[in-house]
């Protein structure tokens, strides 16, 4: 809900001042809309927070309690951390409020990522240790988008519909763990965009920052790396809470670059 | 030499496409200033590895949690880091509808970041979260070429870090001891050069005499080796965090088994709200 707000708010406040500060109503003018698709390639940055505590002060535990509070667990395809790229393919909609503000909304769909690396639970036993040879996938994602804007800048936001396979062989630890996890989140962002003119067509180029500003990670995430911090340093081991995850949070960056083209006006 | 080459194809490919379609031709010449906000996203990555024979389970599961994480730029409450700038800017235009823009601004960060501190010493060694990363204020020039308000480019981003006070007693024993393998320190100051790449959009709105620009940059070093420096200091963290609590000591606290650091890379994204004005053409 208060991701709900937030996207209301930013979509609202231009739409306001386009309305207020050129004293006139939002009008038709000499087009209505346009519809066309639109092709994107990104550069994606997530990763998740984990808040730890150990109350096993002077031991190895409070050392990886501080490691995870001053890191985050990155989605990356390996221990080089390079950032991930994707592509993704959408059906756009122009809707012009005025002779200066246009709303865009976007439906679009992006296939998954590479891989990532992983933590996985390597032993079989109650001394389980960590290992970074688990591999975590990243599936298609639905990813809704909508900005509002002047002179081809836009603020918007974009909903990143994302789900992800854990990875598997956590040993005795497997029957605790969730296989798929979500992960959605509410992108804040602007969008800038130019029309070329190509043999007579109009080519749309644009690019977009986004970010989630971190947010809170779905309750199932959450939930998969307290199971997986809990079975190496909870009660398994020497005792109650030696790494304990209290919560967990989604970072998520997103750079892209756009280029589409309209086919049909109202 | 890699960040130079990627810099000069950067600008080549612009600079191409803009002279296939017009004739360069400096004509006009705008200076002027800019403010910007920037969200910065900051981490380092450590590639780690297990060293040695009969290295225990509490080793090799904190080379795996190295492995998957990034040390971030972080106040602790998981934000982001916010930081602020200003710069001057010279905008040229070098064809109709084509320009290039340089900006030479100094940048600094709103707020330290959370640190790993060692804080125990030899032999048993122990780090928290309570270390303090301080970002001194940086000088960037960026240069940008594009068309019609949209812009490719750089910016170099030049960045100082102070490093956590870590106890002295426990650095001077750890310096002195034979736990070290590789000759690291702990640097009081760190620095982390890198190049940054991406877009820049703007409009411009014409104010009397002048112009004033609003614009939105997205920029990232798409994950480079860090500076020496940097990787120096991470590499003694690292090998800190392999003896921790004792691990990798045997019963007479020679070092059996520690954490090497393979390589470390730093991943910067920028994204940036700037306001700037032009002035009359020169």
């Amino acid at each position: 809900m208060n991701a709900l707000l937030k996207t209301c708010c930013l979509l609202l406040t231009p739409l306001v001042f386009a309305n207020v500060s050129l004293g006139r109503e939002i009008k038709k003018v000499h087009e209505f809309a346009k519809f066309g698709v639109e092709t994107q390639v990104n550069l994606s940055k997530i990763s998740w927070g984990l808040d730890t505590v150990s109350a096993d002060t002077g031991s190895y535990y409070e050392t990886a309690a501080a490691i995870l509070n001053t890191s985050s667990i990155a989605y990356t395809s390996d221990e080089n951390k390079q950032p991930n790229f994707g592509i993704g393919l959408s059906i756009i909609g122009r809707l012009f409020l005025s002779d200066t503000y246009t709303l865009i909304t976007r439906f679009g769909i992006e296939p998954g990522l590479d891989d990532s690396i992983a933590l996985r639970v390597t032993d079989n036993n109650n001394i389980g240790r960590f290992g970074s040879d688990g591999v975590l996938k990243s599936n298609y994602t639905f990813a809704p988008a909508a900005f509002l804007g002047m002179k081809g800048m836009y603020l918007g936001a974009m909903y990143e519909a994302r789900s992800y396979e854990t990875p598997r062989n956590h040993g005795q630890a497997s029957a605790n763990l969730t296989e798929s996890v979500k992960d959605n989140h509410l992108l804040y962002g602007f969008r800038v965009e130019r029309e070329v003119l190509v043999d007579n067509a109009a080519v749309l180029i644009g690019v977009e920052g986004m970010s989630n500003l971190v947010a809170d990670s779905s309750d199932t995430m959450m939930q998969y790396y307290k199971d997986v911090i809990n079975f190496r340093g909870g009660t398994a081991v020497n005792g109650a809470d030696e790494l304990e995850v209290t919560n967990v949070h989604t970072k998520m960056t997103k750079l892209s670059v756009t280029l589409g083209a309209a086919f049909l006006s109202l | 030499m890699t960040r130079l080459l990627k810099s000069c194809l950067c600008f080549s490919v612009s600079a191409v496409f803009a002279s296939g379609s017009a004739n360069i031709d400096f004509t006009t010449f705008r200076v002027g200033a800019q403010a910007q906000l920037h969200l910065l996203d900051i981490g380092w990555g450590v590639n780690a590895a297990v060293r040695g024979s009969n290295p225990s389970a509490e080793v090799i599961s904190l080379a795996g949690l190295l492995n998957v994480s990034e040390g971030d730029l972080t106040d602790g409450s998981r934000s982001f880091t916010y930081g602020f700038g200003a710069g001057l800017t010279v905008r040229a235009d070098i064809a109709e509808d084509f320009n290039i823009l340089a900006r030479i601004g100094v940048e600094g960060v709103v707020h330290d970041a959370v640190a790993l501190k060692l804080s125990d010493g030899t032999p048993n060694k122990r780090l928290s979260a309570d270390g303090f990363f301080s970002a001194k204020s940086v000088i960037s020039p960026a240069g940008f070429i594009g068309y019609k308000g949209l812009y490719l480019g750089f910016v170099y981003d030049m960045r100082e870090y102070d490093t956590p006070l870590h106890n002295n007693m426990h650095v001077d024993a750890y310096l002195n001891s034979d736990d070290k393998t590789s000759g690291g320190a702990f640097a009081k100051t760190i620095k982390d050069n890198q190049f940054l790449f991406g877009f820049r959009g703007e409009t411009e709105y014409d104010i009397g005499g002048a112009a004033l620009i609003i614009g939105l940059e997205g920029l990232s070093n798409i994950g480079s080796k860090s500076d020496s420096s940097t990787k120096d200091y991470f590499n003694s963290i690292t090998e800190a965090i392999g003896l921790v609590d004792g691990e990798g000591l045997d019963a007479n606290n020679n070092v059996e088994s520690t954490l090497v650091q393979r390589a470390l890379y730093s991943d910067v994204t920028k994204l940036s709200l700037t306001l700037g004005f032009l002035f009359e053409d020169l």
